[in-house]
């Protein structure tokens, strides 16, 4: 599989995050395995639920509460994650992998000036003082063109614009270098015309900074835009994965092929928007073989009877289904 | 130019090319200038913080204020009004100046009210957190067992807990601090819980935050406005719980004045001479109402989202 490449900078190799509730155990990652490589974009494409955001508090050893990583291996810089100590674990996150969230006016603690913010990272993990800090913060909302960045320090998280805190939030993000960033849905709650400022800014970044990105959306117009290689999610398991323009030009798995359907297309007004029947399996409750296979149009009988693995064809193109489209 | 000059030279320069980032710190104000700036925005509550400013002065000064001792009556002008020659606010119902019981009582009662209330609040902000964040057992024992607190209602636990300890100032002032910790550590609590749910907990976590530092950082600061203004306004009640200790006997034994004492003294006389009660009442709501509204002030000043 692609995903033992060398230059691997993040392995997830089958990842099973579960939570326990009462007597029943919730599989929300169910035995994904995916890599980004340095100075690659990775998407992860999917339902709400399918997992995503799961998966990538999995890998910063954030799972809430019930939630517990019971399976699998997480190599980053090729280091064994799930075996790190929690304090070893604080050292990294943030320095060698950090994340973005959704919603940036409420991961902005209200009572910090944005300097502050900034400057947290930078005095926890490079041990500068409170001066070189705002310095280095400065120079950081520069880099993710906010204009006047000296004067934007000063002010507090609420008397920015959403794309403005977004970009403290990645100015945040990338305050300490990382070699990693995972956003989950940066940009949903941003209008249109920022979103494709961050997406180009994401992608600028990158190409300066050299780190991987690894990208959660359920936007596909988002992974087209932005990303190098996509993972497609379904009910805790990867569907699909492959090369962007492979995966959306010539979707191999029933799912992606839906998904790329029910997308409104430019210049056909009046098109009826095909949405996919049905509903997610309940993850409690998943059906024996092919999670989709309940909602898939070209069901048969085999694909309830076993689990279906994961077949690649030559260039890395990776899809879980028997009966793949050509 | 000598070496030394040469030197100072340079650091100037070196200053002089720092970037506008350092600048922009040295230029912007005081984290207190920012608070004075929208406090003082608020005119009614830099008048309440003027007059409290104004009874503690007046308090702390009695003794060289006040005209007469507030403990010797003069039987012979008992009763006498506000206004009477010598007496501005008349004498009691023992013939003492009023004024000068105001003064003396002044004391007592404000750090009855204050005392408690500051002390209660920390140790609160504390047990709150505390429970708060690390719930499971913890919380379940701290908050358990502020709940029997809470069972009691509470003058009937003040009065229980003074009984016991005997009379006198100080224990009046443990008791009531006794008294206030369940409730201040409610709201320390609740607001615990809010924060931490919050988003940019989860951001610090992911920053790699040491527990302490959220603890401390982020969720700290953003308890302390409910518990400020919460506290304000138990200030006041603090005042009456205190003489309603001092009334049954378990405070400050007469003929100490207190703003509690002198209102209940004058209940003998209420048709005859309303003012025997009514001055250190109007003293009362007066101090109280202040202390309500500088919380508010305070609180508005504190956040900054609330500051424009």
């Amino acid at each position: 599989m692609t995903a033992a490449t060398a230059s691997a900078l993040l392995e997830v190799d089958d990842l099973h995050t579960h939570f326990s509730v009462k007597d029943k155990v919730i599989r929300a990652v169910n035995g994904i395995s995916f890599a980004v490589r340095r100075g690659e974009i990775l998407g992860i494409a999917g339902e709400s639920g399918a997992g995503k955001s799961v998966a990538c508090l999995s890998i910063l050893r954030l799972v809430p509460h019930p939630g517990r990583i019971v399976k699998g291996r997480i190599l980053l810089t090729g280091q064994d994650l799930l075996v790190k100590s929690e304090r070893e674990m604080r050292d990294l996150r943030g320095q060698t992998v950090s994340m973005v969230f959704e919603d940036p006016l409420n991961s902005l603690d209200p009572a910090f000036k944005v300097g502050d913010l900034i400057a947290e990272a930078l005095i926890l993990h490079k041990g500068l003082g409170k001066r070189d800090a705002w310095k280095k913060a400065g120079e950081l909302l520069r880099l993710v063109g906010i204009p006047d960045p000296d004067r934007r320090l000063d002010n507090y998280p609420h008397e920015l614009s959403g794309g403005m805190q977004q970009r403290v939030m990645i100015a945040i993000a990338l305050s300490c270098d990382p070699a990693l960033l995972i956003a989950d849905n940066p940009t949903t709650a941003l209008d249109v015309t920022i979103q494709i400022q961050i997406l180009d800014l994401v992608k600028q970044l990158r190409e300066r900074l050299g780190m991987g990105v690894l990208w959660i959306t359920h936007d596909l117009g988002v992974v087209a835009k932005l990303c190098d290689r996509v993972v497609i999610m379904y009910a805790g398991e990867v569907m699909e994965q492959g090369d962007v323009y492979a995966v959306l030009k010539r979707p191999r798995h029933p799912y992606t092929r839906r998904l790329i359907d029910a997308l409104p297309k430019l210049g056909r007004p009046g098109q009826r928007l095909l949405p996919i029947e049905g509903r997610p399996p309940d993850p409690a409750n998943l059906p024996a073989g092919c999670p989709f296979a309940p909602r898939c149009y070209k069901v048969k009988p085999e694909c309830a009877e076993r689990d279906v693995p994961l077949f690649e064809d030559g260039d890395g193109h990776v899809v879980r289904c028997l009966f793949p489209e050509e | 130019m000598s070496a030394v000059n040469v030197r100072a030279k340079e650091a100037v320069d070196a200053r002089a090319i720092d970037s506008a980032a350092e600048q922009a710190m040295f230029r912007r104000p005081s984290e207190w200038r920012i608070f004075w700036e929208a406090f003082s925005r608020d005119r009614l509550a830099v008048g309440a913080a003027a007059v409290i400013a104004l009874v503690c002065l007046v308090s702390a000064l009695a003794p060289v204020l006040s005209p007469y001792d507030p403990t010797v009556g003069d039987n012979s002008l008992r009763l006498a009004p506000i206004g009477t020659p010598g007496h501005i606010l008349g004498l009691d119902g023992q013939g003492r100046d009023i004024l000068s019981r105001l003064l003396w009582g002044g004391r007592v009662s404000l750090i009855i009210a204050l005392l408690p209330v500051a002390v209660s609040s920390v140790v609160s902000v504390f047990l709150g957190l505390v429970a708060g964040f690390f719930g499971g057992k913890l919380d379940m024992i701290i908050m358990r067992t502020l709940d029997v607190f809470f069972a009691f209602p509470a003058v009937l636990l003040a009065v229980a807990i003074a009984g016991v300890l005997g009379p006198g100032m100080l224990n009046v002032m443990l008791s009531l601090t006794i008294v206030l910790i369940p409730y201040i550590s409610r709201v320390a609590y609740m607001a615990t819980v809010t924060v931490k749910n919050e988003l940019f907990v989860d951001q610090a976590r992911v920053s790699g935050a040491r527990p302490r530092q959220i603890l401390f950082d982020h969720i700290l600061p953003n308890t302390l406005s409910p518990v400020i203004v919460y506290g304000s306004t138990l200030v006041g009640i603090m005042i009456v719980l205190g003489a309603g200790l001092s009334f049954l006997g378990l405070g400050i034994t007469p003929p100490r004045p207190d703003w509690g004492i002198m209102c209940s003294d004058g209940r003998n006389f209420l048709l005859v001479a309303p003012h025997v009660s009514a001055v250190p009442g109007i003293m009362l709501i007066l101090v109280a109402m202040s202390f309500n509204i500088v919380g508010d002030g305070l609180r508005d000043a504190l956040d900054p989202k609330l500051r424009k």
